[in-house]
């Protein structure tokens, strides 16, 4: 019993938070009051969560990378296209798209180790040349896929790629021992090097595992809409901030919960602030501005705590004080 | 004699600087080996080569007769080498489990991390060393500096080492801490293991170690057998010169005006603090005494603005209220605190821009910086302070404790603070620092400055202090006058 109980209180935040809200948007948009647009919003968490995991192994390492969005474009094309060619059907294109993405996550972290350069720049010079390379290769057509391959939009495709996706990310964070060197090297670059773990290659292999979860991300962008067009003038910075975004509302949320969960309610919570913003016609170009308040309120909340915490102790002491 | 390591013509150059210049060493097994020497005579980097941190720039090292030369703290580790270091070793943010097996997760043979068995073995260290009180699941930020010391501790003889280093770490702790560890160095001793144990306080080196190796300069001295072991002895080998002695003041004190410098009343801090009022006057060394988890470094925090307490108030001279570092750092008051390294100094920028940190606002012509006038402050200061360096554009990781120490004093001089709130200000620094920094306590007090001194060193309250408050679980449970000339045993009895 105790243990369920703790259980509960580990989560417990997360679902608080995240059923809250989408009861505040039911609340004022009639039109969303249906099991369906809770099911949509629970399904279109789950392909952000994805990269949210990748990301969230760059942002524990200390790295920054803005390439992860580049990285998941040259994995559809370069996936997509190899399993089309050679007739691999869904689970090549899953399978072709993580190598490709591994392989360049793998090219930013050998390039950091090579050269040194702090990651912000090998990412984003990466990501200028990743673009430009979706842009020539395959005649910079992009991919398109038949309908055969569009099977990880809805139950059970996607369920199935949002489960591989977090037992890849568990397994990495906390069966193996790179996930805690890459905590180690985020929290404590020092600590971490003194006590034997390499700090360059740690940072790197994040790096790659980034690259690993794009190329899942990539899958199932193409398992849902079967195309991936090329993009350029760091056009995919926006595919690299939305996982960003779920990650830092996933991480305010987390509680002492697991942070993979945290991140995919960090997802659905995204999903609805968008569903919400076009429930009320709220003007596009403004949509940017209304997401980012929204995460600098729960990094807000999140880094207040302490702080609460404190009023409500100060306040409890004035009022014993008082009696 | 049986030897466990030998050290030979070992030689460190951190770029134009050699921090080691062909120091040898003989250790036995089942002793313990004192390293002694001033700030910067290489005590640390031998001990960091020797545990794998560094990698040497020439000489060779045989561990048990066999060459030994670690490329990392893992395989000096697994070849049986710990070290206790003088920094925090522990990572904030990771669990107690997850920092008891930090880099060493999976167990020899297996892919796969258990988590369970992370935690079953931590419980059963940590049982061991008898830290029953510590989760294994909470996160090791959650704990005191002294709990993260012990779980290192705990983590370093885990390994059952043959050798264990224990680099200055004794002196951050309390007289429980201590005694712990000595009972962990007695231990291996019975055991026929061996330590190498650090330490500025030459009382508890001559209490704790059977010979003694000195440095100076990175250079080795001499090694002096337990029978030849004599304080006086060890100070004029560790500097080179006959010591005079003279440490503490001398004069009877009683020179305070009756102006406040500085003054609290009520501070409440949950579970901390319980009420404390005081008043620093101008012209005045303030002792504040007592166990290292009695709240006095706490209430260094708040008296600085730092640490915002429950209830209670702070003010400076002119009356204003300290409710943040800026509004402590505008009304003069400066604060050196205890772990310098994290609170104080910016370790990756060079000796300059640390000395200058808080004064960019006197130094500034409208926005612009004058770089001249910042290198000539920083110059002036430090060659005050005579701080061991090339330039002042050297990195400040490169200087010895004892050297950022002076570095952090001077950056309150540099921004004309007079009132200073002074966190066990000689901790781990050597006897020629100690008796630097005390001469410059004494100036600021002759010239009408005030200092608030918390220390957990009874011979540095007692000589030092015009008067000495004396905390006790979060409260102050006495006081004493420089004229009353208190002794340690009566300090003692108003702490515990």
């Amino acid at each position: 019993m105790q243990t369920v109980i703790k259980g509960v209180r580990k989560y417990i935040l997360m679902v608080a938070v995240t059923a809250i809200l989408v009861a505040l948007l039911m609340l004022f948009a009639p039109s969303t009051r249906s099991l369906s647009i809770l099911v949509t919003l629970l399904e279109q968490g789950m392909a952000p969560a994805l990269l949210g995991w990748g990301v969230l192994f760059n942002i524990k390492a200390g790295n920054w990378d803005f390439g992860v969005g580049a990285e998941v474009l040259i994995a559809a094309i370069v996936g997509g296209n190899a399993a089309d060619a050679l007739g691999l059907g869904i689970v090549g294109v899953v399978c072709c798209c993580m190598l490709a993405g591994l392989a360049a996550g793998a090219v930013s972290g050998l390039l950091y180790k090579l050269l040194r350069v702090p990651t912000i720049i090998i990412s984003i010079a990466l990501m200028l040349i990743y673009e430009s390379v979706c842009g020539v290769i395959f005649g910079g057509r992009g991919v398109t896929l038949g309908v055969e391959y569009l099977v990880l939009a809805s139950f059970p495709g996607n369920a199935v790629m949002l489960l591989l996706g977090f037992g890849l990310a568990w397994l990495l964070s906390s069966k193996l021992k790179i996930g805690y060197s890459i905590k180690a090297v985020g929290s404590n670059l020092k600590v971490a090097e003194d006590n034997g773990i390499d700090v360059v290659n740690t940072k790197a292999a994040a790096l790659a595992i980034a690259g690993l979860f794009a190329g899942l991300y990539a899958a199932v962008s193409l398992g849902s809409s079967g195309v991936a067009r090329t993009v350029s003038a760091m056009g995919t910075m926006g595919t690299c901030f939305n996982a960003m975004m779920c990650v830092f509302i996933g991480l305010s949320i987390t509680g002492r919960g697991n942070v993979l969960v945290g991140i995919y309610f960090g997802a659905v919570i995204m999903q609805m602030i968008q569903m919400a913003l076009m429930v009320f016609s709220f003007p596009t170009q403004y949509s940017q501005v209304v997401v980012a308040l929204f995460v600098v309120a729960f990094m807000l909340a999140s880094a207040n705590t302490e702080g609460l915490r404190r009023l409500k102790r100060r306040r409890a002491a004035a009022n014993g004080a008082k009696q | 004699m049986d030897v466990l390591l030998k050290v030979e013509d070992m030689r460190k150059d951190f770029g134009a600087t050699r921090a080691l210049a062909g120091v040898h060493l003989e250790l036995r097994r089942g002793e313990v080996h004192g390293l002694v020497g001033e700030n910067g005579s290489g005590k640390s980097t031998l001990s960091n080569i020797i545990a794998g941190v560094y990698r040497p720039s020439g000489g060779s090292m045989s561990l048990d007769g066999a060459a030994y030369s670690p490329q990392s703290v893992l395989a000096a580790s697994r070849a049986g080498v710990s070290l206790l270091a003088q920094e925090t070793g522990t990572i904030a943010g990771m669990s107690v489990y997850e920092n008891m097996f930090l880099g060493e997760e999976t167990a020899p043979g297996r892919g796969l991390v258990s988590v369970g068995r992370l935690k079953r073995e931590t419980r059963r260290i940590l049982d061991e060393n008898g830290l029953e009180g510590i989760d294994v699941e909470r996160d090791a930020a959650e704990y005191s500096f002294e709990q993260r010391k012990m779980l290192e501790v705990a983590r370093a003889v885990a390994h059952s080492p043959q050798l264990l280093i224990v680099d200055e770490t004794t002196t951050a702790l309390s007289h429980r801490g201590r005694q712990k560890i000595y009972e962990v160095i007695r231990a291996m001793r019975e055991d026929k293991r061996s330590v190498i144990f650090i330490s500025h306080d030459l009382d508890e080196i001559l209490d704790v170690c059977d010979r003694v190796t000195i440095l100076r300069d990175g250079q080795y001295i001499a090694t002096l057998e337990r029978a030849e072991l004599e304080k006086e002895r060890l100070r004029s080998l560790m500097i080179g010169r006959e010591f005079d002695g003279v440490y503490y003041r001398t004069d009877a004190g009683g020179g305070a005006s009756g102006e406040a410098a500085l003054s609290a009343s009520g501070i409440r801090l949950d579970g901390v603090l319980a009420g404390v009022s005081l008043t620093l006057r101008r012209g005045e060394i303030l002792g504040v005494g007592g166990l290292t988890e009695s709240g006095m470094h706490e209430l260094g925090k708040i008296l600085f603005g730092a640490l915002r307490p429950d209830s209670g108030e702070v003010l400076s001279a002119s009356g204003a209220r300290i409710r943040s570092t800026l509004d402590a750092v505008r009304e003069g008051i400066a604060y050196i605190p205890k772990d310098r390294d994290t609170e104080s100094l910016f370790i990756s920028a060079n000796i300059r821009d640390n000395i200058a940190a808080a004064s960019y606002d006197r130094l500034r012509r409208g926005a612009y910086i004058p770089p001249k006038a910042e290198r000539a402050m920083a110059e002036e200061l430090a060659g005050r302070l005579q701080v061991k360096m090339r330039s002042v554009a050297q990195q400040l990781g490169e200087l010895s404790g004892g050297n950022k120490q002076k570095v952090a004093i001077c950056k309150w001089l540099a921004r004309g603070s007079d009132v200073f709130i002074m966190d066990c200000p000689t901790r781990g620094i050597d006897v020629g620092v100690k008796a630097a920094i005390y001469r410059l306590m004494e100036e600021i007090r002759e010239k009408g400055g005030a200092i608030l001194m918390i220390s957990e060193e009874l011979t540095e309250l007692i000589g030092m202090s015009d008067r000495i408050l004396v905390l006790k679980d979060g409260a102050l449970s006495g006081e004493f006058l420089r004229a009353d000339a208190p002794g340690e045993q009566d300090i003692i009895r108003l702490m515990l």
